[in-house]
């Protein structure tokens, strides 16, 4: 008797370790950036392989500096026939430019080449080149039919504002058919998740500080949901001993000078929650949160203005938590 | 006799399992280097140490020192990794982009589950 009890004392470490969830975590670099993928479920190690190759695969297609791209051939021709997904996408995105009022638009090319941030050869463009620039810059010079794209006046598509969120999209898919129901995944500060945490608890992401970017000013829990961030603080450039960031405002021509630090888009479409991060950014406080209550778009944001005071829509208030004092918009 | 033979291994038992569940999560808070998302190191910042990773742009230095970790030393141009000081315990990890390095918390030392920011660095 005795020793059977002992033997039920012994084999408890055993059942406790069973409890854990088996895991699967993928860290590697593309779409020059680090994409993190963590599942759990038994299914997570081949899921997680496939969702890798699907990123691959996305960085070949989407972008616009490789020249063997899709987009990029699009762009030296001044057009041409695209491939369906390709296609599909740059109507999202024009989509997406026309409901922001032209905040987030697609054909900024020029612009972007202009201030160097496509290249990484950063300078601030003479009149005459911004001007030249803003002439072959905006959704206006584009005209998609079916899969039929013309580009005038020497216009560039570029889609970095939406691939990310395109790829974790096609992310979450893939977990998501492979019977994975509980994911976390990060493509260069995308963060998307699939379910809930193992234990059916809420995912917890952090909000980048802008002014001390190793750390985070407030966390939102989400499930089956995203939060991207765009913000003025780490893609930049000093010149004369002004700072002058990658987030460009399609009016003006230069970077967006809109009272913003950062803004979060905490959303379940990942494609629209990354073009709408930089859409409010450009548009600042004011017009941004007047567009997320009349726009029709489901989302929530968190904006972080040059004061460093923090503003939250309504809809975050149960999922918001921070040390630090923030205000909720009404 | 016998029965205290039993008792004694139990209680030895039962005192390692405690242990091997304790110590990663009581003891210290442990660091993990990736390049290019293979796992080079575990990082116990107990113990000071200093350690070179080669990569694609030249050399990155990391020191372990007084509970914690930073990249005293980069070859590439655009220091983001040395700027970034020492891994905070609120925080997101020590990228070096150009050597395809990142230095993160261990899964049970981390606070939130992910962080959302701008990631593109350069």
């Amino acid at each position: 008797m005795k020793r059977s009890w002992f033997l039920m004392v012994l084999c408890l470490p055993l059942l406790l370790c069973g409890c854990a969830q088996r895991s699967a975590e993928r860290e590697f670099f593309a779409m020059d950036t680090v994409m993190q993928l963590r599942a759990y479920g038994p299914e997570a190690e081949a899921a997680l392989s496939q969702a890798e190759a699907e990123i691959y695969r996305l960085e070949g297609a989407l972008s616009c500096r490789d020249e063997h791209a899709a987009l990029a051939r699009l762009n030296k021709a001044g057009g041409g026939t695209a491939d369906a997904e390709t296609a599909a996408l740059l109507q999202t995105a024009l989509t997406l430019c026309e409901k922001t009022g032209g905040a987030y638009d697609p054909a900024l090319g020029a612009l972007s080449q202009a201030w160097g941030f496509s290249t990484g050869a950063y300078r601030v463009p003479e009149q005459d080149a911004l001007a030249e620039a803003m002439q072959e810059s905006g959704a206006g010079l584009v005209q998609l039919d079916g899969t039929s794209v013309k580009l005038t006046n020497g216009a560039q598509l570029d889609l970095g504002g939406i691939a990310k969120g395109y790829a974790a999209g096609r992310v979450r898919a893939i977990l998501q058919d492979a019977g994975v129901t509980s994911a976390i995944i990060s493509l260069g500060g995308n963060v998307a998740a699939v379910g809930t945490k193992p234990d059916g608890s809420a995912w917890t992401v952090g909000l980048q500080d802008p002014d001390n970017p190793e750390a985070y000013f407030g966390t939102v829990s989400i499930e089956d949901a995203c939060v991207v961030t765009s913000g003025a603080y780490q893609r930049y450039f000093e010149e004369n001993g002004v700072r002058y960031h990658h987030i460009l405002d399609p009016v003006t021509g230069c970077p967006a000078e809109s009272g913003l630090k950062s803004v979060s888009v905490v959303a379940k479409d990942d494609t629209l929650a990354d073009a709408l991060s930089t859409a409010l950014f450009v548009m600042g406080l004011d017009a941004g949160a007047e567009f997320q209550k009349r726009s029709g778009l489901s989302f929530e944001a968190v904006f972080v203005t040059d004061d460093n005071t923090v503003w939250i829509t309504p809809g975050l208030a149960g999922q918001y938590r921070a040390d630090r004092p923030y205000q909720i918009l009404t | 006799m016998k029965q205290r033979y039993w008792i004694l291994l139990f209680a030895a038992i039962i005192a390692a399992c405690l242990l091997v569940w304790l110590l990663p999560r009581g003891g210290g808070q442990t660091a993990l280097v990736y390049q290019d998302g293979t796992l080079l190191y575990t990082l116990d910042l107990r113990q000071s140490r200093t350690l070179t990773v080669t990569g694609p742009a030249g050399e990155n230095l990391i020191t372990v020192a007084g509970g914690e970790v930073f990249v005293s030393y980069a070859d590439c141009p655009d220091q983001v990794c040395v700027q970034h000081g020492p891994l905070q315990k609120r925080g997101g990890p020590i990228v070096c982009l150009p050597n395809r390095l990142t230095i993160e918390w261990a899964k049970h030392d981390a606070q939130v589950d992910a962080l959302s920011g701008t990631g593109g660095l350069s």
